[in-house]
């Protein structure tokens, strides 16, 4: 087919990092691109007309036309990433990723078994970048970022394992899942659900004596090696499953 | 046994389908196995055969007046047409993995650059009708290249865009090849500097290696 198999069903990383690029985020340029307005003698009006003769056009907004040098304004990640590249901006480091963010961050992991803390949906991919192209912005050491961020992967990789012990057929509730997250679970998880699903529909092809829901309790006419499966999968959960 | 050869085929397709999902190299069509697609169409014309035999029988015995079990006929009828259903499935299901191969096939790496220029190498495993469906259907990408407006390259790299500049090592290649924006004399072994949306199409051909 025109696509290859590997991208049919989900994102490549490479993909998923060009989503992500498309976020805004805080720098300190280090050039000037607006049009002073007030100039000083003969001399301006000669620097305005360079001015205008290489205005940057872009598809998205204007904030490219008016930089100030050290004057933080917000643009997309990946015209940061091109600025800082040339070493023309200095990137700012959006408030959790740095040490105190991360730990509490952390702490709420910790606490809470049931949940994912409430982190950013590309934290991964903002962090990953962040690390390997703006090294020197951040203020807190980056070993020690490192070191969260990987705990922070480790403890959710964890929750997300404990979390697929209760598949089921119907649903399933994922907050504050980071999209990297998502999308490496995407192909095992749909397939699974998919076949559970083909499963369920065809036991409740063969007993239509009543009209049933999605409902665990009231399914009693289904066949009874796979309800007794669903039971003891959905034990100790309510019926909206969380992490 | 009833249908067994068509299981053979389909057995083929899956290990092909196989072989070609593993490595993400370039996709490999096996030999297109004509003899066992003839035996099958054999056992098909038997089955049809068979088929009217028990039409002609019916019609003897029921113009005889004979009490004619009709249950007994109807179920012979019945098996006759899974076996020929089965067998079809079978070798729609071989022929159909065989085109997708060809349709990404095509649109991997026919009509990148070097418009025209059809697959080489794998035209000795292609039957002559696939061959020909390979052609019309790399014309019909080619139209509907033409068709849009603007100059995107539909079949071009699918990873997104990282890097404006790339370093690109010369695998194989000398010579000046590429003219489109300026001449490259591409040495084996020399590496270059340049934009990538510039030899994206070099590098899908295998000539340069992306750094």
């Amino acid at each position: 087919m025109s696509l290859p198999r590997r991208l049919q069903e989900t994102f490549s990383p490479e993909e998923v990092q060009f989503i992500v690029e498309n976020q805004k985020i805080k720098i300190f340029p280090r050039i000037t691109t607006s049009k002073r307005r007030s100039g000083n003698g003969s001399h301006s009006s000669n620097s305005d007309d360079d001015m205008s003769r290489w205005r940057m056009l872009t598809m998205d907004g204007h904030e490219l036309e008016n930089m100030i040098v050290m004057k933080s304004t917000e643009v997309t990640l990946w015209l940061a990433l091109l600025l800082k590249q040339q070493s023309k901006c200095n990137i700012i480091i959006p408030e959790w990723l740095t040490v105190k963010g991360l730990d509490l961050m952390l702490q709420y992991e910790k606490r809470n078994i049931q949940r994912f803390s409430a982190l950013p949906w590309d934290w991964l991919v903002v962090s990953e970048i962040l690390f390997k192209q703006a090294a020197d912005d951040f203020n807190d050491p980056i070993y020690e970022l490192r070191n969260r961020i990987q705990d922070l992967k480790e403890i959710r990789q964890m929750k997300v394992l404990q979390g697929l012990k209760n598949l089921n057929e119907s649903h399933m509730q994922l907050d504050n899942l980071g999209l990297l997250e998502i999308n490496e679970l995407r192909p095992f998880i749909v397939e699974v659900m998919d076949k559970l699903r083909q499963i369920h529909a065809s036991v409740l092809d063969t007993t239509e004596t009543e009209p049933q829901d999605y409902d665990d309790d009231k399914d009693i006419g289904m066949g009874t090696s796979i309800s007794s499966n669903r039971d003891t999968s959905s034990s100790g959960l309510p019926n909206a499953m969380s992490f | 046994m009833y249908c067994e050869l068509a299981n053979k085929l389909v057995v083929e397709a899956k290990r092909t389908e196989q072989l070609n999902s593993r490595n993400n190299a370039r996709t490999t069509l096996p030999v297109h196995n004509d003899e066992l697609v003839r035996d099958i169409l054999n056992e098909v014309t038997q089955l049809k055969k068979n088929l009217e035999f028990f039409k002609e029988q019916q019609d003897i015995m029921s113009m005889d007046g004979a009490s004619v079990d009709s249950n007994v006929m109807k179920c012979q009828y019945f098996v006759n047409l899974l076996c020929l259903e089965r067998n079809k499935r079978c070798l729609l299901g071989y022929q159909k993995l065989r085109s997708d191969m060809l349709d990404s096939m095509a649109w991997e790496n026919n009509g990148m650059d070097v418009m025209g220029s059809d697959l080489g190498e794998e035209n000795s495993n292609l039957t002559h009708q696939e061959q020909e469906y390979l052609k019309k259907y790399s014309e019909l990408i080619t139209d509907m290249k033409s068709g849009e407006l603007t100059d995107i390259d539909l079949s071009g790299s699918l990873t997104p865009p990282r890097e404006i500049f790339i370093d690109v090592r010369v695998l194989k290649d000398a010579g000046e090849i590429q003219t489109e924006y300026g001449v490259f004399n591409l040495i084996k072994d020399s590496q270059f500097f340049v934009r990538q949306s510039d030899v994206e199409r070099l590098i899908q051909q295998g000539f340069l290696q992306k750094i």
